[in-house]
């Protein structure tokens, strides 16, 4: 049996406003296994955002204990996530991608580069022309329509080829051929070796994930191995009832 | 009625964008209203002290305006190009180029003269503290320096200002208004990346060989002078060396931006092989010339001021020096005459670091997500400043040098053929490293400022 690339047993976290205090994780536990691609869906505000960051070890959560490729998250050091972050993680987010100061080649080596990992030209250019941007590099990302610059991010998270790649929104903004392509990209990047977790909105995206984590009111009821559409949009009904 | 409430609102909602251009212009205006206060003053006396305050006055009111006015130009540019994506997003609604124009000239007027009024109520609490520092610098002492700022000053410090905001303010709304919207509203508009359009890059070249074949013209008409024979008349002759410096100064403005892509190339040049805070602040440079460029700048040519100046007064004792009369700077008098203009170019360049606030905060968020840590950031702000540093002497040296190297040929090949060519000092240094301390601690505090809690915040936010 493998160990897990991802353990999290419960995890809990609570937003403070200030009327109120907003439970937003009550008690979440998922591991995920190299190879496996997890989706996690549930309406708007039911912790799934919160929950991929704490997972990634970008967010602190209150109790509980996660561990990254067998390293355990809880109680380390900002800067030691930061190291776990570039040594294990890769992200891919809806908007807030890329640095508009870098072109991008510069965006898909920075990764590298904050290792101490000097990424050739020929590096750049064949994971460039795997997601589809050939000759590209030298563009300003400003100029890049969504669907590219979600390549480019995907680029970026693949040069280094994390262990666990977490993916937020990837195809929110984008139109359903882009994000077609841009899933079937995200796909391609889980090897045997590596797991992708992705929060998504998008029910046919989240069928094609080999098992989906339905959050409701920051609770994990169902996880669903291979669902229909059907399935989950029952799951999400009944919680918007 | 509907503009003006669009101009209001507008710089209402987005306040920390025009943060530098508040800063620069309420600074402006302090020194300004200074300066004016002491010709004004000078006015009202007689005798040493008229003459005295008038000069020293007028001279220092010349550098305030020379380097403000350069500088807030690129302030405002950079207020303005944050402002690029709202302005694209009214146009998309329906809104003409030419009220665009209107209402970003109208913000500017707004920011500037309610800024304004700020730096000339300060300059009025300011006023005792500058006369002590004026009785103290060996001028003529005058009781009209006891008497509060007349309004009169007030006025026209506020005025003055006002006025330089407006012209500042005309060239870059012009730009925005008529700037590509879709490019505006896709890009996220932080500054034009498509320049200018071909008839004003014609008529800029234009302008810019003209002021270059000018200064030129002159330097040559000072070489084709007679020699002179009188020391006296080589003193009096002498005041075109600081003349010329200050025409140098705008010929040094008009051709920043090759000038500064060219250094920027050359420094970037490797920098993929060395570590990532170099290899990031490199490219945030280059990355948005235009912010550099008001960065650097107001540093630069304040430096290259006081670099001429110094370098006149080095002059001026070599070419006398036998003849019995002495030449001397007392500091006093120096921070008097330039103080102002080096305040007035660190605020306008420590400024735009507030001014670009915001997308530093984003992408610390991004590198720090992505495995980037606070030391890579810090290093990253660190280098820079270097990089800022070395662009800004850059800049005040070409000043200093170019103004000697093209006087001395003059002046010994026409008015003083004895005249001896003297190596620029250190004072253009000294300006530019302190003002390169001022915006490194403005670079500090942005970072300080950017906490992990923060870094969550711009994360979610930005969803």
């Amino acid at each position: 049996m493998t160990s897990p690339l991802l353990a999290a047993s419960g995890i809990r976290k609570t937003y403070h406003t200030r009327k109120d205090r907003v439970e937003v994780l009550r008690g979440i536990n998922l591991s995920v296994d190299p190879g496996e691609f997890v989706a996690i869906v549930g309406r708007s505000g039911s912790g799934k955002s919160t929950l991929l960051y704490c997972l990634c070890g970008l967010l602190k959560p209150d109790s509980g204990s996660i561990s990254i490729c067998g390293q355990h998250v809880m109680g380390q050091s900002n800067a030691q996530l930061a190291r776990l972050r570039r040594d294990h993680v890769g992200f891919v987010f809806q908007d807030l991608n890329l640095i508009s100061a870098l072109n991008v080649a510069d965006n898909v080596r920075l990764p590298a580069k904050m290792a101490g990992i000097h990424a050739s030209n020929g590096q750049v250019d064949a994971i460039l022309h795997q997601v589809g941007l050939d000759g590209m590099g030298h563009e300003r990302t400003d100029n890049l329509s969504g669907g590219q610059r979600q390549r480019v991010a995907i680029a970026r998270a693949l040069l280094r080829r994390p262990d666990i790649l977490f993916a937020d929104e990837p195809t929110g903004s984008l139109d359903p051929s882009t994000a077609r392509s841009v899933m079937h990209l995200m796909r391609q990047t889980v090897t045997p070796g590596s797991a992708l977790i992705m929060v998504t909105h998008d029910l046919e995206i989240a069928v094609t994930a080999d098992r989906v984590v339905v959050l409701s009111n920051g609770i994990s009821n169902d996880v669903l191995t291979h669902p229909t559409v059907e399935q989950l949009f029952e799951l999400t009904q009944e919680e918007n009832d | 009625m509907l503009l003006l409430k669009l101009a209001v609102r507008s710089v209402a909602i987005d306040v920390v964008s025009w943060l530098a251009l508040i800063i620069t212009s309420a600074m402006l205006a302090v020194v300004v209203t200074l300066d004016i206060g002491l010709v004004v003053a000078g006015a009202g006396t007689s005798g040493e002290a008229q003459q005295s305050f008038v000069a020293f006055g007028c001279v220092a009111l010349g550098f305030c305006v020379l380097v403000g006015l350069l500088s807030l130009m690129m302030v405002i540019r950079v207020c303005l190009g944050l402002q690029r994506r709202s302005v694209a997003l009214w146009q998309l609604a329906g809104v003409l180029p030419r009220t665009v124009f209107v209402v970003l000239l109208g913000e500017v007027l707004l920011v500037g003269l309610l800024s304004s009024l700020l730096g000339a109520l300060v300059a009025g609490l300011a006023w005792f503290p500058f006369a002590r520092l004026i009785s103290s610098s060996g001028l003529p002492s005058d009781g009209a320096l006891a008497r509060p700022l007349t309004p009169l000053a007030l006025w026209i410090g506020t005025g003055s200002t006002g006025v330089i905001c407006v012209l500042g303010g005309l060239l870059s709304a012009r730009r925005i208004a008529r700037g590509d919207v879709l490019e505006a509203v896709h890009g996220g508009g932080q500054t034009s990346r498509s320049g200018f359009s071909l008839p004003r890059r014609i008529s800029r070249t234009v302008l810019s060989a003209a002021i270059i074949a000018g200064t030129a013209a002159l330097y040559m008409a000072i070489g084709h002078e007679r020699p002179l024979a009188s020391k006296r008349a080589v003193g009096d002759f002498m005041t075109v060396y600081a003349g010329m410096g200050m025409l140098v100064c705008l010929v040094v403005a008009c051709c920043a931006n090759p000038l500064i892509r060219g250094l920027l190339a050359l420094i970037g040049l490797g920098s993929d092989r060395l570590g990532a805070p170099w290899f990031l602040a490199v490219r945030e440079a280059s990355s948005h010339p235009d912010l550099t460029r008001g960065l650097i700048m107001p540093i630069g040519l304040a430096g290259g001021a006081v670099g001429v100046m110094m370098a006149w007064i080095g002059k001026l004792g070599s070419v006398l020096s036998g003849s019995g009369e002495t030449v001397s700077a007392p500091p006093g008098q120096m921070a008097l005459l330039f103080g102002g203009a080096v305040v007035v170019g660190c605020v306008a360049a420590s400024s735009v670091v507030f001014a670009t606030m915001r997308s530093r905060e984003r992408d610390a968020a991004i590198l720090i997500a992505g495995g980037g840590t606070n030391g890579l950031v810090w290093m990253k702000a660190a280098c820079e400043t270097v990089i800022y540093l070395a662009l800004s002497l850059v800049v005040a040296y070409t000043i200093v040098w170019a103004n000697e190297l093209a006087m001395d040929h003059a002046l010994t090949s026409g008015p003083i053929p004895s005249a001896p060519f003297t190596l620029p000092g250190w004072h253009a240094a000294g300006i530019v490293v302190f003002g390169m301390l001022v915006v490194a601690m403005m670079l500090a505090v942005t970072t300080a400022g950017i906490t992990h809690r923060q870094i969550i915040r711009v994360v979610l936010n930005e969803r």
